[in-house]
């Protein structure tokens, strides 16, 4: 008699999790990699530029934003959501047990976590950039909060960048989804934005939009994780049609 | 034992054949186990089902016996059953094509029957 | 016996051309099944709706009493290797072979490592990295351990050097043997693989050509051989399959079986000699768009 396994869903989305993340560890040294090279940028160019001086004293300005590592992290974010999906559409999921919801769930889930060890990562770097300026002889830190002064801040900030991180990655995985279907949509979203930027019209709908966005009565990052969500879901249904290619 | 798979006898018959020759040569006497299909696959690296068709020829000819769960086993008669029908069949078919064939070559009657005694002899005195 | 596998006038369009029509056939029980037919008749296509991963356009098509596209069982007991097969390029083969146990519940780790070791594939080394045939020989152990209750390979033997597909093909074999399940290979070439097969799917031009146990096969055709003129006066009335002329004006037919009862002795002493045609034989005739060969290209 024929033996047949049932697998439950639970069962198997934990191990294709589990299968993703080991398969995009390698992304992950990216990711480092990038995140060095922001801070390396911060480091070479934020000095040359915010340093000024007057005759009595010399005085060096370090203004910490985050934006170099912020903006590398999400362009890394973005690429990998995008990834995912190529690797859907193709054949490398299929030598595993799956179906498209599930793998789509456990895409979701290991974007997820990047976006986690992602926000928490540029939060580290943004600490190992202030360390090496105190290291500087003759420097002094002005600016204050850390996470032993203001944990609350600290923390808020850690879950601004990972949430920030996570729609990068939403943003790519859908972009990529819709790409799958047909490479003309690249055409078709870069002609919108384009029209968008250009037009009265557009820009117009731009500043409504995001009116209405903050208007919304929800916390400040309730906004960008409901937009994640609504692209990941429109992704998922997207990914159940589609065919791996041979 | 090397198959043959040009088509010009189907693998089941030669598994059968083989089975035969087997008893021909009391390898496998009367109730002794038949090999199974399966242990058949494996020696000859066919499926199972083309060993099974085998088994079931000499099934049907009563060369072989079924007991239930424990497989098939040679029959009493088996050794004889086969001589005999090799003799009829076989024997038959093979001196058809050597008259055939003896006719293209022009070779006569007596000739013919000449080189049969000649075989025979030469066989014995070996 | 169960059905494992069922198709009805399953039908698969690529734009506006039918790479697949009036599929209809069912494979019960635990059968290694040969799909043959010539390149691009389809076979991939097929395979690749019963695996899931192509939905058909019309028709339907169950595994196991399931709709296999997006269905959690159907991916569960079931596995297609084919040469596009691919696995993260991070992974190397020890990684693959780590967590297919994860996923398939029969996964037998041993075998696949022996058999990694056998046809020497260092499982350190990474899939992507493997040449074709190397690659293809991979997939094969991982489709066989995985021990799948529907096993499908698509061309598995491509780019195997001789030693390593007699080898592939015997191991496929014992496997089989000592765990019996639905296997279907596909392949053009039927010679290599015949002895293996319990039944043959032909495909021709997107539609199934014929479904026969091997032995059935066998009896399908009847193949004469003689001079021109008395073979052609013997072969009236019945379909020819294949004709082909041979030197000393000597002409070759191969006729259906069908009700054809010749009277061998009469047939001999006219000069004609039965031929058998082999399986592989027969798939190729079968499948030819038209009675004659290449000859007939160059023929005015």
């Amino acid at each position: 008699m024929m033996f047949l396994t049932t697998k439950s869903f639970a069962e198997t989305l934990q191990a294709q999790v589990k299968f993703k993340l080991h398969a995009y560890l390698s992304m992950v040294v990216y990711l480092i990699i990038l995140q060095v090279a922001g801070m390396l940028l911060f480091l070479l160019l934020g000095s040359a530029n915010m340093s000024s001086s007057s005759d009595l004293v010399e005085m060096e300005f370090y203004v910490f934003t985050p934006k170099p590592m912020l903006i590398l992290s999400s362009l890394w974010a973005f690429y990998v959501g995008k990834l995912m999906t190529r690797h859907d559409q193709r054949a490398d999921i299929m030598p595993f047990v799956t179906t498209r919801t599930l793998s789509s769930i456990a895409d979701v889930v290991v974007l997820g976590l990047l976006a986690i060890f992602t926000g928490i990562t540029v939060m580290l770097s943004i600490y190992v950039v202030r360390i090496i300026v105190m290291l500087k002889p003759n420097q002094n830190i002005i600016s204050g909060e850390n996470m032993v002064n203001a944990p609350g801040i600290f923390i808020e900030n850690i879950m601004t960048f990972i949430v920030f991180i996570l729609l990068m990655t939403a943003i790519g995985y859908f972009f990529g989804m819709l790409t799958q279907q047909s490479k003309l949509w690249i055409f078709f979203i870069v002609a919108v934005s384009v029209l968008m930027l250009c037009s009265a019209f557009g820009q117009q709908v731009l500043l409504v939009t995001i009116k209405l966005a903050k208007s919304v009565p929800l916390p400040l990052l309730g906004t960008p994780v409901i937009a994640s969500s609504i692209l990941f879901v429109l992704a998922t249904l997207l990914a159940n049609k589609l065919e791996v290619r041979g | 034992m090397q198959l043959n798979s040009d088509g010009t006898k189907p693998i089941y018959v030669q598994i059968a054949e083989w089975l035969e020759n087997e008893i021909i040569a009391d390898q496998l006497r009367t109730d002794d186990k038949v090999y199974s299909q399966y242990q058949l696959a494996e020696l000859f690296n066919i499926n199972p089902a083309t060993a099974g068709k085998g088994l079931t020829l000499l099934l049907e000819e009563q060369i072989v016996y079924k007991k239930r769960g424990l497989g098939m086993f040679v029959t009493t008669e088996a050794k004889q059953m086969i001589l005999v029908k090799r003799r009829n069949e076989r024997l038959t078919t093979m001196v058809q094509e050597i008259v055939l064939e003896a006719r293209r070559l022009m070779v006569s009657e007596d000739e013919l029957i000449e080189l049969i005694k000649c075989a025979r002899s030469g066989e014995e005195r070996k | 016996m169960m059905t494992v596998i069922q198709c009805e006038n399953l039908e698969k369009k690529f734009r506006k051309k039918k790479a697949l029509q009036n599929i209809t056939f069912q494979i019960e029980g635990e059968k290694i099944t040969g799909l043959i037919g010539r390149n691009g008749t389809g076979k991939t296509t097929l395979l690749r709706i019963l695996a899931g991963m192509t939905k058909q356009t019309s028709g339907t098509v169950t595994i196991l009493d399931k709709t296999p596209f997006n269905n959690l069982f159907v991916s569960a007991n079931s596995i297609l290797i084919n040469d596009q097969m691919q696995f993260p390029g991070s992974f190397k083969l020890q990684d693959i072979l780590n967590f297919a146990p994860d996923f398939y519940e029969k996964w037998d780790a041993e075998l696949a490592t022996r058999l990694l070791q056998y046809f020497r594939l260092s499982p350190q080394s990474y899939h992507s990295d493997l040449s074709k045939g190397m690659k293809n020989t991979f997939n094969f152990i991982f489709g066989l351990a995985t021990r799948c209750t529907v096993t499908m390979f698509d061309e598995p033997i491509n780019g195997m050097d001789e030693a390593v597909r007699k080898d592939v093909y015997r191991a496929l074999l014992k496997d089989y043997l000592a765990y019996p399940r639905t296997i279907i290979i596909s392949s053009h070439f039927l010679d290599e693989m015949e002895h293996l097969l319990e039944d043959i799917l032909l495909l021709d031009e997107g539609k199934v050509a014929l479904h026969k146990s091997l032995d059935e096969l066998r009896e399908h055709a009847i193949g004469l051989q003689g001079p021109a003129d008395v073979v052609k006066k013997w072969a009236t009335g019945f379909e020819i399959l294949h004709e082909k002329q041979l030197a000393g004006n000597q002409l070759y037919t191969v006729l259906k079986a069908q009700d054809c009862t010749f009277n061998e002795k009469q047939l001999l002493q006219e000069g004609i000699s039965f031929i058998p045609v082999s399986a592989g034989d027969l798939c190729l005739y079968l499948t030819n768009t038209r009675v004659g060969g290449i000859d007939d290209v160059f023929n005015d």
